[in-house]
C-alpha cells in the first residue's frame, strides 16, 4: 500500500471508509516511528539470516572438528569454534532459528488461552469470571520463571515442554487484556442488538466481540515475544530446555561459560544474538503500541 | 482499615490453595515415577522401590497424598529429599538466607537506579538525556541475565580482577550478582516511574504548586513525586517475583548458594520433595511481599480500599 501523499488521496481513503482510513493511518504511524522501523528492520534482517540460515551458514552446527578445538576468531570461522571444535557463527544462525520458534509457538499457546479465558471470563462475568480469575491469580502469584520451571518439573526437560511452559507462563497477560476489552466491548449498542435478534453466543463472540480484543492482544504478544525468548533461553541455559548439541543459544552460553577466560568468544555470540533479538522485539513492540493505541503512549 | 486487611487476608486463602495444589500435582505429573528413575541409577531392587514408594507415600490415592502433603507444608515440613536425604526444611533454612540477601539487594539497586533514571528522563523530556535513560532501560530489558552476569564476571572479575566471579558470603560476592539482578529490574522501574511522573507532573495541582513559586525541586520530590510513587510501589511489588524468579539464574550464574539455585538443581535431579519444598517457599515469599505492598498501598492512597 502507498503512502496517501497528497491532500486527494486522503479525501478519497476517508470516503472509503473508516477501517481503511485507520489502516493507512496506523501504517502511516509506523512508517514515521522510529522504535518501529529500528526495531522492525532489525528484525526482518534477523528472521532472513535464520530462514537462510542453511545458505549463510557455511558449516554444519553439529559438526565437529577435533582440530580445531575452541578456536578464536579467525577468516575461516567468524565467530570461532566451540570446545567440540563446532562453527560458532552457524550454531548462532540456526540458534536462531530455535529461539524464534520458541518465541512465536509460546506466545502463541499463551494467546490461545488467555483470549479463550479472558473472553469467558468478561463475556460470562458472575462464577465463571471467579473461577477463572482465580486461576488467573495463582498463576500470577508464581515469581518469574518459577512457574515454568515447575511446569518443566511435570512434564520433563526439554525444548517442546519448554515452549509448553513459557506458554502457561504467559497466559495470564492476555487473559487480563482481552477480559478487561471484552468487559468494555459488551456495553456496545450493537453487542446489545446482536443478543435481542437472537444471535447466538458463539456469534456474537465470535463476530461482534474477537475484533474488538485483536490490536491490544497484538501489542501484548509482540511484547512478550522478548521475554518469552529470555525465558526460554533461561531454561535452556539451566539445563531444563533444549538439549546438547541442539545449537540453543542459552545452551551454548551455557556450555561456554566454563571457557570464560580462555575462550570469551563462546558464550559472547550467543548471549548477543538473544540481546538483539530481544531488543529488536521490545523496540518494536513498544513502537506498535504507540501507533495502534496512543492512549498508552508512556 | 483493619477489615481491609482481614478482606485482603481471606481472598489469599484459595490462592494459597491453589498453589500447594499446582506444586503438588506437578510431582504427580511427573513422567517416569522420580523413585523409578533414581533407582535406575543407583542399581535398585522392585523392593527397594515398594519400600521408597511407600516411605514416601507414593502408594496413596491422589487426595490422600495432597492432604498429608498439604497439613504437613504448612508446619514448614517438606519432608526428606530424595537425592540428598537430608530434611527439606533444613537445607533450604541454611540457603534462604543467600537468597534474601542477594534479593535485598538487587532490589536496593533496581528502586535506586529505576527511580533516578526515571525521574530524570521524566525531567528532561524530550532531551538527549531522556532518550539516554530510555535506552539504558532498553538494554536493561532486552538483556538475558545470565549473559549481562558474565560480561560483568568477565571485565570485574577475569580482566580487572577486582571483585570475586563466584562464591556466596561477604560484600564483595555479592555486588556482581546483585547488580546483574538489580539491573534487568531497574530497566522496568525505571520506565514505569517516567511514565506516571510524567503523568502527575500534567495535573492542576502540580501547575498551582509551580504558579505559587514553589523551585522545580520541591515540586518534583515534594508534590509530583508522592503521587507518583503510588504506581511505582505496585511495579516494585511486582518486580520481587521477577528478582525471586532471576535469583535461579542468578545463582547459577555466579555459583552463589541460594534457594534458585537448590530449585534448579532439584528439578533437573527430579527430587519432588526439594522441587516442592524450594518453589513453596519462594511462591509465598512473593505473596507476601504482594500483600505488604496492597496493604501499604491501602495507607497510602485511603481510595483504593473502598474500591
Amino acid at each position: 500500500m502507498s503512502a496517501p501523499t497528497t491532500a486527494t488521496t486522503v479525501a478519497h481513503a476517508a470516503t472509503a471508509g473508516r477501517t481503511r482510513t485507520r489502516t493507512q493511518l496506523v501504517l502511516r504511524r509506523m512508517r514515521r516511528h522510529p522504535g518501529v522501523l529500528i526495531g522492525g528492520g532489525l528484525l526482518l534482517v534477523i528472521i532472513a539470516a535464520t530462514l537462510f540460515a542453511h545458505v549463510l551458514a557455511a558449516y554444519d552446527p553439529l559438526d565437529i572438528d577435533p582440530e580445531n578445538l575452541s578456536g578464536p576468531p579467525s577468516a575461516k570461522h567468524p565467530l570461532g569454534t566451540d570446545s567440540l571444535g563446532r562453527d560458532l557463527l552457524s550454531r548462532v544462525l540456526y540458534g536462531g532459528r530455535i529461539s524464534l520458534l520458541l518465541g512465536l509457538i509460546s506466545v502463541a499457546i499463551s494467546l490461545v488461552a488467555g483470549v479463550a479465558l479472558g473472553m469467558a471470563a468478561g463475556y460470562f462475568g458472575g462464577e465463571t469470571d471467579e473461577v477463572i480469575g482465580r486461576f488467573i491469580d495463582v498463576l500470577l502469584a508464581f515469581p518469574g520463571l518459577l512457574l515454568a520451571m515447575l511446569t518443566i518439573f511435570a512434564l520433563g526437560v526439554g525444548l517442546t515442554n519448554a515452549m509448553i511452559a513459557v506458554g502457561i507462563s504467559g497466559i495470564p497477560l492476555f487473559q487480563r487484556a482481552t477480559r478487561a476489552e471484552v468487559l468494555s466491548a459488551k456495553q456496545n449498542l450493537y453487542v446489545e442488538a446482536a443478543r435481542a435478534i437472537g444471535a447466538p453466543e458463539g456469534i456474537i463472540l465470535w463476530r461482534h466481540l474477537l475484533p474488538n480484543i485483536i490490536a491490544p492482544n497484538v501489542i501484548v504478544a509482540t511484547l512478550r515475544v522478548g521475554t518469552a525468548i529470555i525465558f526460554g533461553a533461561s531454561l535452556s541455559f539451566l539445563g531444563l530446555g533444549a538439549q546438547a548439541p541442539a545449537p540453543e543459544w542459552g545452551l551454548m552460553l551455557a556450555q561456554g561459560r566454563t571457557f570464560l577466560n580462555v575462550a570469551w568468544w563462546l558464550s559472547f555470540a550467543p548471549g548477543l544474538a538473544i540481546f538483539l533479538v530481544v531488543m529488536a522485539t521490545n523496540l518494536f513492540g513498544d513502537g506498535l503500541r504507540d501507533v495502534l493505541d496512543p492512549r498508552l503512549r508512556a | 482499615m483493619g477489615s481491609f486487611v482481614i478482606r485482603r487476608l481471606l481472598i489469599l486463602i484459595p490462592v494459597l490453595v491453589g498453589i500447594s495444589f499446582l506444586v503438588f500435582s506437578a510431582m504427580y505429573l511427573l513422567p517416569g515415577d522420580a523413585i523409578d528413575s533414581l533407582l535406575a541409577e543407583t542399581g535398585g531392587s522392585t523392593r527397594d522401590i515398594e519400600r521408597l514408594r511407600k516411605e514416601f507415600g507414593l502408594d496413596q490415592p491422589f487426595l490422600v497424598q495432597y492432604g498429608t502433603f498439604l497439613s504437613r507444608a504448612v508446619r514448614g515440613d517438606f519432608g526428606m529429599s530424595l537425592r540428598q536425604r537430608i530434611p527439606v526444611k533444613g537445607a533450604i533454612k541454611d540457603q534462604m538466607g543467600a537468597t534474601i540477601e542477594l534479593t535485598l539487594a538487587a532490589l536496593v539497586i533496581s528502586i535506586g537506579m529505576g527511580i533516578g533514571l526515571g525521574v530524570v528522563a521524566a525531567i528532561r523530556r524530550g532531551t538527549w538525556i531522556d532518550t539516554t535513560a530510555m535506552f539504558i532501560s532498553l538494554i536493561g530489558v532486552s538483556m538475558p541475565i545470565f549473559w549481562s552476569g558474565l560480561l560483568l564476571i568477565f571485565l570485574f572479575s577475569l580482566r580487572l580482577g577486582w571483585l570475586p566471579a563466584a562464591g556466596t558470603g561477604g560484600f564483595a560476592a555479592l555486588i556482581l550478582p546483585a547488580v546483574t539482578l538489580g539491573f534487568s529490574a531497574a530497566a522496568i522501574i525505571a520506565r514505569v516511574t517516567r511514565s506516571s511522573l510524567l503523568d502527575v507532573l500534567g495535573q492542576d495541582y502540580v501547575r498551582t504548586a509551580r504558579a505559587k513559586g514553589l523551585g522545580n525541586r520541591v515540586v518534583v520530590w515534594g508534590h509530583a513525586m508522592r503521587n507518583a510513587l503510588v504506581t511505582v510501589v505496585t511495579i516494585v511489588g511486582l518486580q520481587f517475583g521477577g528478582l525471586l524468579g532471576g535469583a535461579v539464574v542468578v545463582e547459577t550464574v555466579f555459583g552463589r548458594q541460594g534457594i534458585g539455585f537448590l530449585a534448579a538443581d532439584a528439578i533437573r535431579q527430579q527430587d519432588f520433595p526439594m522441587v516442592q519444598g524450594t518453589v513453596l517457599v519462594s511462591t509465598l515469599a512473593f505473596v507476601l511481599v504482594n500483600l505488604a505492598v496492597d496493604i501499604v498501598y491501602g495507607f497510602v492512597d485511603p481510595r483504593i480500599r473502598y474500591a
